[in-house]
Formats: structure tokens, sequence, C-alpha cells
């Protein structure tokens, strides 16, 4: 039995030698040892990497579906993992008597009884897994048997880690191979001690042009520019790679077409285990096309610095925070503040406090969404100015993709705002003015016919004003022919002719169908686009009140000279029936008093209004300081007089009257004088008569003759003159008692009929 | 005063203001003359120019409470007797045809009718 063990041991060294394939190697094994042991079935089993699973990692006597995918979990359960953390083999003789561990469910089914578990450890101590033999009968492993197992183990576990070794450096080199192979922009190759190349990799046969054929053997100048190996730049590397361990590639090289490649490499040297240099390794990237570029590029750059620094506008590079990156002087001129306070602050530090939110809002739009984010904001600037921008934020990104910046573009809008806002204002101011001023105010298009003569105008504007003054409906886009039913080619005319001159023109003018008249100022508004303004005043009523007023002055001129006339004609009148100058002066006076009083009357009248008889009667008797308690009035109040007859008639009461002051009634100390009147409009189809009885009574006659002559003139005025001028009927008699005097005249019949005259 | 010009003849005064035509009246008496009227309304004005004329002059009171007097201005042209206008307005229209009738504004100096009166043709 040990002497088979052992050949077995041997077969295995020998396979173990020949093959490099860890599967093949462990299934061999499993193989071996399941003869050994004469079970039929073994398995390697390794644990996972995460160190909680074994995986059946190789198997003989297994099922295809179990070597390879089943894998045991590693709890304090299972014999396997008390046997790895043990370090020493666990046998399991029954199965069905074990009482220590469970044994996991496959092989129950696969109808394992007895199994040994050996485990694997790699030179160092770290644990691969397990070697485990497993037998259908329950089975006593003999401790011959767990010694071989446990050789067999050790054995496994340097060929595993050979084999793990070599699979890592294959894996390394594989990956080294595909990283030069691919990396042909990466001239690499190998000098010897004398700098002659003596390895030519790829990626330096693409670069500079040469086969490896070629390259090999000849000197690392080859490779460089006559200027450079004239310098001696191609030693001088050399020789700075010996004595500090690197020297720096970058410059232009020479390809084997004569034509230039810019390397930017370096180069090192190479020591053997002595620390003597052999050789040097030369790494250099292929970076023509990147230079030109990285050239143009840099002009490129150049030229939008230049832009940038000198662009009309705003223009800022942010970082994702807000930090001010570059600020150019027009943004500095914004925002009031010099680059070096910009470069030292966020967007958020300069922006007014109640814009910040939208401020940061937007930043963190145009972060997002990839989209451009304009915002139109307050800043305050260093002296606490505020002003008005907008702001446009693009992000920039790295090369990955990822937001690394953003570019603001900002503009001034403080000077636009208040241009525009001075302009609302002003607008608003004139608009104010123009719907508050009394003037009308309308923007009209004149219109011309088919023959090319301004014929109609239409409504563009007008103001409040406008529609008072005219009392039009709302006129605003029609024409004036639609809004009169008429034509007015008269204000056609107009409005054409100062659109046609551009010159304005004051004209005062009447509209027949409004029944009004105008004070237009007319002048040009928009003379290309047919607009005309006119602002005008309704002066009717001035016009009609100038009008009367004219009339009241020619009225107040008659009257006064008629006034004159009648004070003429009394003088003449007194001085004919008077003794001397002092009786003349008395009686004189008392009638120009009289004549005042009615005037007085007169005047405080409207046009309308009429002075009424009891309003004459009492006024005329408390000036001549009649009695009251003497005096009877009896009559209806308010009887309107005609205008043109109360003078007249007042001159008649005021001969009356003074009579009864001197001779009669309010003379004498039993006299009584009694004034009634009624009014008799059935006499008269349309013209109402007022009927005065004035009667004296209980007076004693004076002296027949003293004041004949007196008596004589009051008389003549109540018999000839009311008559004469106001067609009165009138009787005058003088009884034993006293003066009976009746007066009959007509007066007006309403308000407004009757009208003065001279 | 008196006027030996003015004895004797005939004259119309149309004055619808009584005061005034009684003065006028008065005066005219006092120089000799025969005065026709006085009348204040148009019509009665009329009237005496047809039943009267021919006669020797006439005062006109242009206004004659709401009638004009031109109708008896023309009626007294066309009898040939001179006469003058009185009026209490400022220059009226009055009619080109009376362009060459002088006119008295009121107040005037009954002085001026009767030397006016004298003049007349």
């Amino acid at each position: 039995m040990l002497l088979r063990q052992q050949k077995i041991l041997a077969d295995f060294g020998d396979f173990a030698l020949q093959s490099d394939d860890l599967d093949d190697i462990l299934t061999e094994a499993c193989r071996l040892v399941s003869e050994a042991m004469g079970t039929g079935r073994a398995k390697v089993l390794e644990i996972e990497e995460d160190g909680r699973k074994l995986l059946v990692r190789a198997g003989v006597g297994w099922a295809q579906d179990i070597v390879g995918r089943t894998r045991i979990s590693m709890n304090k359960h299972s014999s396997e993992s008390f046997s790895i953390n043990q370090r020493k083999p666990v046998i399991s003789t029954d199965i069905s008597r074990e009482d220590r561990f469970e044994v996991p469910g496959f092989m129950r089914e696969a109808g394992v009884r007895a199994l040994a578990n050996v485990p694997i450890f790699l030179p160092g101590g770290r644990a691969f897994g397990l070697l485990q033999v497993d037998a259908s009968e329950p089975r006593d492993f003999a401790q011959d048997d767990i010694q071989f197992l446990r050789t067999y183990a050790s054995i496994l576990g340097s060929v595993v880690d050979r084999l793990l070794k070599l699979s890592a450096l294959r894996a390394s080199e594989e990956r080294f191979r595909f990283t030069v192979a691919q990396a042909l922009d990466y001239a690499i190759f190998i000098t010897d001690n004398d700098d002659r190349i003596t390895d030519w990799l790829p990626g330096a046969a693409r670069v500079f042009g040469w086969t490896e054929e070629e390259a090999v053997g000849q000197p690392g100048a080859i490779l460089f520019t006559p200027e450079d190996r004239k310098a001696g730049v191609d030693v001088q590397e050399v020789v700075q790679a010996r004595e500090t361990g690197f020297a720096p590639d970058v410059r232009w090289h020479l390809r084997k077409d004569g034509s230039g490649v810019f390397i930017d490499g370096s180069v090192r040297p190479l020591r053997d285990g002595r620390g003597l240099v052999t050789g040097y390794l030369k790494i250099g990237q292929d970076v023509t096309q990147k230079r030109e570029a990285n050239i143009l590029l840099e002009e490129s750059e150049e030229r939008l610095e230049a832009i940038f620094a000198s662009a009309p506008v705003g223009l800022s590079e942010l970082d994702l925070g807000g930090r001010f990156l570059r600020a150019n002087s027009e943004l500095c001129r914004i925002l009031g503040r010099s680059r070096d306070e910009l470069l030292a602050t966020t967007v958020r530090q300069v922006t007014h406090p109640d814009d910040v939110r939208a401020s940061q809002e937007a930043l963190a739009q145009a972060i997002a969404n990839d989209q451009p984010v304009s915002i139109d904001k307050r800043y305050h600037r260093a002296n606490g100015e505020e002003i008005w921008a907008s702001s446009t934020l693009t992000v920039l990104r790295d090369r990955d993709g990822r937001p690394s910046s953003l570019l603001a573009v900002t503009a001034d809008l403080t000077a636009r705002r208040e241009a525009e806002r001075a302009l609302r204002d002003s607008e608003q101011r004139y608009r104010n003015l123009f719907e508050l001023m009394d003037e009308a105010y309308a923007v009209v298009e004149p219109l011309k016919d088919q023959h090319g003569a301004w014929s109609d105008f239409r409504y563009i504007e007008v103001n409040a004003a406008f529609l008072k003054h005219t009392s039009m409906p709302w006129p605003v886009g029609k024409t004036i022919t639609e809004l009169l039913e008429t034509p007015n080619p008269r204000w056609a005319q107009l409005y054409g002719q100062v659109l046609d001159s551009g010159q304005p023109i004051w004209v005062e003018e009447t509209e027949p169908r409004l029944g009004r008249t105008f004070n237009l100022n007319v002048f040009s508004l928009d003379r290309p686009r047919n607009r005309v303004a006119v602002l005008f005043t309704d002066i009717t009523e001035r016009r009609e009140s100038e009008e009367r007023q004219k009339v009241l002055i020619g009225e107040l001129h008659h009257r006064t000279r008629n006034l004159m006339t009648v004070v003429l004609a009394l003088s003449d009148m007194t001085a004919r029936s008077s003794t001397d100058l002092d009786h003349f002066r008395v009686r004189f006076q008392s009638r120009l008093e009289a004549l005042a009083r009615v005037q007085g009357l007169l005047s405080r009248l409207s046009d309308l209004d009429r002075v009424t008889f009891d309003e004459l009667i009492q006024n005329e008797l408390e000036a001549m300081g009649g009695d009251p308690d003497r005096i009877t009035l009896d009559g209806p109040s308010g009887i309107r007089l005609r205008s043109s007859t109360v003078q007249t008639l007042a001159m008649a009461l005021h001969e009356l009257a003074t009579n009864a002051v001197k001779y009669g009634a309010l003379g004498q100390t039993g006299g009584r004088l009694a004034v009634t009147w009624s009014l008799d409009a059935d006499d008269h189809a349309d013209t109402p008569w007022l009927h005065i009885d004035w009667r004296e009574t209980g007076i004693t006659l004076p002296a027949e003759g003293a004041s004949s002559c007196v008596k004589g003139q009051g008389r003549e005025l109540i018999e000839r003159a009311l008559p004469y001028q106001l067609k009165a009927r009138t009787t005058y008699s003088l009884t034993d008692d006293g003066v009976h005097c009746t007066i009959a005249l007509p007066v007006s019949a309403s308000p407004g009929k009757d009208q003065q005259h001279g | 005063m008196a006027d030996p010009s003015l004895r004797g003849l005939r004259i119309l005064v149309i004055e619808d203001e009584y005061l005034l035509a009684n003065a006028l009246e008065g005066r005219l008496q006092d120089l000799g003359c025969e005065v026709l009227g006085p009348v204040g309304s148009l019509d009665e004005a009329l009237a005496l120019i047809r039943s009267e004329a021919p006669f020797d002059g006439a005062v006109v009171d242009i206004n004659l409470g709401r009638a004009m007097a031109y109708p008896a201005a023309d009626m007294l042209m066309g009898h040939g007797i001179p006469f003058l206008f009185t009026t209490g307005y400022d220059d009226s229209m009055i009619p080109d045809r009376f362009g060459s009738i002088l006119r008295l504004k009121k107040p005037f100096d009954i002085g001026r009718i009767v030397q006016a009166l004298g003049r007349a043709p």
C-alpha cells in the first residue's frame, strides 16, 4: 500500500512538472488520490475570494454539474471549515452517525457515507482549500492513509502555488504585451551601454519608421536631428540619465524618411544585479499632432483671450460654486469692482440679496441641464450702487464630459433699463397729461379719395377730453364719415394739408353737424405713417359767451343812453314846472332817486328774472317813508312785470307816492292808502293784465292852486305816459276823500317770453 | 333860444319813450312848431304820415319797441319829407339807403335836433 502510494506521489510529481494547467493538475490529483484510497471519488475544494464559500474546483467520480459549479458554505457546522480553521485533517467515518458536522446535501444525495478533509496550504501558510476523499461506505481512515493525504496535500500546495504565480505572471505579461502593442504612439526601445539599439518594439518602428532589423545595432543618435547631434544632445541625455537616473527627452527627432517627429519622452538607465548600468530604456510619445494642435490651441486661446479681454460684454469663467476664475474688463466695469476683487469673491457675494436665490437656481440649472440659462438680476457694486444685468451661463466640460466650470456672458442692463423706464415714465406722464387735460387730443390718419385728394380721416387715438368735447361715440378706428354719417372735407383737407406741408396750423372751425366751434392746433406727428395730431378746445360756449357778452355790453350802453335820455327828459319836464331853482332841485332829486331805485331793482335781475309788482310797490312806498300803519297793500304776489314797463310804471307810482306824502293820505294824520291789485287774464286772449287800484281816503284837500302844477305832472304821467308807453288804461280822479287812481297794464305772461327792447 | 326859422313848421315826432317824446314836443312847441304826434309805435307813425303828409320834417326813433322804424322812414323819403334818426344803440345795422340820413345818438341835446331840423332841406 505504501509503495503504491509513493508511486502515486512520484507519478503526480512528473505530471505536475509537465503541466502548466492548474485544472488538469488538480483533476489528476483527485484521480490519483481516489485510486490510492480505493474510493473512486475525490475532489479539491478552493476557498473563494470572499472567504465564505468553497468551490468544487476539481473532482473525480462527481457529475459534470458538480465540478466547477457547486459551492459549499463555510459555516461553523461544516467539517470543511473546521478542517481549514484547525489546519488539520478531519475525518467522518460514518456521516449517518456524525453529530459534529452537517454534510452538504449534494454529497448525501450522491451516497457519500464517509469522508476525509485534508487542508491545502500554499507556501507561506495561506489556505488554498481542501482535498476531500469521499467514500460510499462507512470507513475508518487509517493513520497511514491520513499521513499520505497530508503529504499529498502539501505537494499539491506547492504545485498550486507555482501555477498560480505563473498564471498571474501570464496575465500580467499579456496585459503588458497588449498595452505595448496597442500603444503604438509610444516608441519604446532599449540601447546598450554604448547606446546601441538592442531591443526595438513595434511602437518604435511605427513612430520612427525603422523596422526592428534596420534599427537594432544602430546608435541611438540616428534618431536625433543633425543640429542636436552636432550639439551633443544625444550624448548629454544618456549621461544625465546615467548620473541622475532620469533624463527628459522632449524635442524634435528624425524619422527614417528624414521627416520630423516631436517626441515627449524620457531616458532611464538599466542596471544589472550589481547596480552597474547595462543600457538605457528609452520611451517617448509621438506628440507631433498634439503639439501642432497645442500650438493651434494656444494661438486660438490667445485669440480667445484677446476677445475675452476686449469683448464689449462682461465675460467671466466661474467654478461650479460660482467663484470667479476669470473676468474681463467689461465685467469689472459693470460690477464696479477690480479684477482682483472679483477673483477673490463669488457671484453670490456681488448679487443683490433679493436675487441671490434666483441666481443660485440659474447656476444649478445651467449645470444640470447642459443648456445655456439666462437670468436678469441686480448686482451691487462696491460703492453700493445697484445695477441690472443680464447673464447667460453656459457649462464648460472637461474631457470626460463632466461639468468643470461655467462661462458667464453678462450684459449691462442698467442703461437699457433706465432708458426704458425713463421712456415708460415719460410716456405715462404724457399719457396722464393727455388724459387729464381739458384740451381734446386726437391722432388722426388723413385719407385720400380715388383722385388723390384728401377727403376723409380716421381716428387713431383720442383722449378723454376729446370724447367730452365732441360728444362722439368711441371714434378710434373709425373715419369721420362713418362717425358723422357725412364727410367732412374741410377737416380732411386741413389735416391733409398739415401732413403735406409738415407745418402746424392754428384754426377755428365750426362743425355744423355737431353744432360746435373748435379751436384747433394741428401738427404733423409722424409723416411716414400719415399721422397728424390735433389738439383742440371746444370754444362753442366761449364763443357763445363772448357773443352774449357783446350783446350785454351793447344792451348796457343802450340802457345807459336811454337812462341819460330819460334823465335829460325828466330834468326838462321838471324844469318846465318848477317855480325856482330850489323847487327844481328838490323835485328833480326825488325823481332821480326813484329812477335810481328802479335801476337798482332791474340791475339785480338776470335775463329771465322779472321785477314783480308787489316788490316794486313796497320798494317805492318804503323809500318814500310812508307809515306802514296807514297803508294797506292787498294783492297777489309774484306778478311779473315786463322789464320795458318797470321804469315808467315806477316813475308813475313815484309821482303818486310823492303827492300822497306831500298832500295826501301819507302826509295827513287821518289819511289812509289802500293799494289793491289783481291779475285778470280773461279780457285778453294771450296777455294777462294787471289791475291796480290806488285809493287814498281820510284826507283834507289842500287849498286850490298850491299843488295844482305838481298834481298836474303826476297826473300827466298817469294819464298820458302810461297809455303812451305801456299801452295801459288808466283813470285818475280827485274825490272829496282823496286821490283815486286805477292802472291796468299788460304784464309778462310767462318767464322768458318777454324781451327787453328800447 | 327860439329859432325863427322853425316857426310854423309841422314836425312829426316818432319816439316810444314818453318822457323824451314829451320833452321834444314841448321844445318844438316852444319854437313855434306844430308837433304831429308824438307817436310811440310804427303803426301809429305810418297812419299819421299817411293822413298828414306832406309836412315839413320828422324826428324818427329807429327802435320802436319790438319794431324798427324803417318802413316809416321809407314812407317819409317817398314823400320827400326831411327827417333825422335818433337811436339808443351804437351804429346799428342801418340799411344803406339811409346812409345819408343824420343820426343822433341818445342821449342828445334837444337843441341839436332843432338845429338839425333847421338845416334840413
